[in-house]
């Protein structure tokens, strides 16, 4: 049994509580509904994943890249001032969409991957630095990038420079690449015993196509 | 979904299936005339985000696609003439103590539901020498005749029909219930060599006068009566498999159904996780990105709704020809879906 006090005390604390977090919800997403959100096209885009073999180089691919990059209001496409932009983006993959032109090279590559318990491949930006703004309206942005990509539940910082481009009136395409090795993902390069091994560094590629999302 | 009921039960079957999003295997051929053979292509046609495999087993088979590439490059010259057989002694009778029961087993022996021995048996070899051939019969001319079992059965046991293909060359279809000689084989004639081919094996007879490929010299053979039979084995040409020994052992030992059901659950499986991925990655109204991307995917080897279909219109039309002992004329929007 609560006494009438206590049950005063609970009562105004609820009510502040509730108050304060009205009170924060709309600048909240205020904020967040004026950022200006650009949606991955699907078909566009193209992810590659590049590696060596004692037997040949392999490559793997997908055009299944999805996701969205949103920025800040204040990044003006026309006038961008060089720095820190905020921005947010995430890239996501599902890992039975990466394929090869082996069927049965897929289905060790998913397997080596854990792709039963890690479906995905999520990339989460962090950190966007505008390096060198466009002379031409066709020629690139280009950013440094650091941000999180997690394949087979192991998370890693990543730093890459990404070029932006702008395509007709609104949409971007992004592409860079980066290094990274297996095993820094826990992912022992798959081997064929006496067949093959697979080198631990791979690079990763991609371009992806986004288009502004419509404003309602 | 595998539909392998009697030939005429398969499209109430099939188009319920496919409506109710099922990815579907139906047994060749689709269907015993043409239009509900038409009506099942063109529902699969619609369910894009389904597969539909039409049971030409052959279309799945490696050792076939290795001697598709084999002919199409030009390693038996210029085809000009073709000829497959199927002979078995058998009565393709089935028996039941239940008459209504006997009859319904029995639906190959009678007009009314059975497209006959070469829409049943047929269609996967006539199919695969059009394949071989590059192209579609322009007209076929049949003769059948009840030789054997005379039960009452109002559908040939033995009959022949020869297809005309554009450019002159001819198929010669030969099949039989009353004499098993020789079983069942295809050959394909051209300027430079025959090329036999008997379940999953398959043999070049060399012309003297073509040209030398190089790799036979080494190539496993083996002897035919009076001819040296080269054997065409995927991948022969690597070192490996130069020095094979002459056995019964078949370089592909499982049978060209294993292949297709084979290629049709690979399918199914990447097919439907492309869906559901895609649809957990852009938006799921977006109809249009989603077929473009299933269009894109790369599959196993098999046959779709139109070879499905343009089979079976041949198979059908060439049993029309064999029933009536004629010849029909095949335009090409015989074999055109819409």
């Amino acid at each position: 049994m609560v006494n009438s006090k206590e049950e005063k005390y609970l009562m105004k604390k609820n009510c502040f509580l509730l108050v304060g977090t009205l009170a924060l919800l709309p600048v909240s997403l205020r904020a967040a509904e004026d950022w200006v959100r650009y949606n991955a096209v699907p078909n566009s885009s193209k992810v590659k994943v590049d590696g060596t073999s004692t037997l040949h180089d392999w490559s793997v691919g997908s055009t299944a890249l999805g996701g969205y990059v949103e920025f800040d209001p204040a990044f003006d496409l026309a006038k961008p001032a060089l720095g820190k932009i905020n921005a947010h983006c995430d890239v996501r993959i599902f890992v039975r969409q990466l394929k090869s032109d082996k069927t049965d090279m897929d289905n060790v590559m998913y397997d080596s991957m854990k792709e039963k318990d890690h479906r995905r491949i999520d990339y989460r930006l962090s950190e966007m630095v505008l390096k060198e703004a466009p002379k031409s309206p066709d020629a690139p942005f280009l950013f440094d990038t650091k941000g999180e990509l997690i394949v087979a539940g192991v998370t890693n910082k990543v730093q890459m420079p990404v070029t932006m481009v702008r395509v007709g009136a609104d949409k971007l395409k992004f592409a860079g690449s980066t290094s990274v090795k297996m095993t820094s993902f826990g992912i022992a390069p798959p081997t064929k015993l006496g067949v093959f091994s697979t080198g631990d560094d791979v690079k990763l590629s991609f371009e992806w196509l986004t288009a502004r999302k419509e404003q309602k | 979904m595998v539909i392998a009921t009697p030939t005429h039960q398969h499209r109430e079957i099939a188009i319920a299936a496919l409506q109710a999003g099922k990815h579907v295997y139906c047994e060749a051929p689709l269907a015993n005339n043409i239009e509900d053979a038409k009506a099942i292509a063109l529902a699969a046609k619609s369910a894009r985000k389904q597969v539909f495999q039409a049971g030409l087993q052959t279309r799945s088979d490696p050792q076939r696609r290795f001697l598709l590439d084999f002919i199409r490059a030009g390693a038996s010259g210029k085809a000009v003439k073709a000829h497959a057989q199927w002979h078995k002694k058998q009565s393709w009778r089935m028996a039941s103590p239940n008459p209504a029961r006997e009859r319904e087993l029995n639906w190959r022996l009678s007009k009314e539901t059975s497209p006959g021995l070469v829409g049943e048996i047929g269609i996967h070899q006539i199919d695969a020498m059009s394949w071989f051939l590059n192209g579609r019969p322009v007209s076929v001319t049949g003769f059948g005749s009840i030789m054997q079992w005379k039960d009452g059965r109002d559908v040939p046991d033995t009959v022949e029909a020869v297809f005309e293909y554009p450019g002159g060359a001819h198929l010669t279809y030969q099949c039989t219930l009353a004499n098993s000689f020789d079983a069942d084989y295809e050959m394909l004639y051209g300027t430079d060599a025959a090329i036999m081919m008997r379940g999953n094996k398959a043999w070049m007879f060399k012309e003297v006068d073509s040209p030398l490929l190089g790799w036979e010299v080494y190539a496993r053979k083996d002897q035919f009566y009076k001819e040296t039979g080269i054997a065409l084995i995927a991948n022969a040409t690597k070192l490996t498999n130069l020095t094979e020994k002459a056995t019964d052992e078949a370089a592909y030992m499982t049978k060209p159904l294993y292949f297709a059901l084979e290629s049709f659950l690979t399918n199914v499986n990447t097919v439907s996780s492309a869906v559901e991925d895609f649809s957990a990655t852009f938006d799921v109204n977006d109809k249009a990105a989603l077929e473009k991307y299933i269009s894109e995917i790369k599959l196993q080897p098999a046959a779709g709704y139109q070879e499905g279909f343009e089979a079976t219109a041949l198979a059908i039309k060439a049993n029309e020809a064999v029933v009536n002992g004629q010849k029909v004329a095949l335009p090409k929007e015989g074999f055109e879906l819409a």
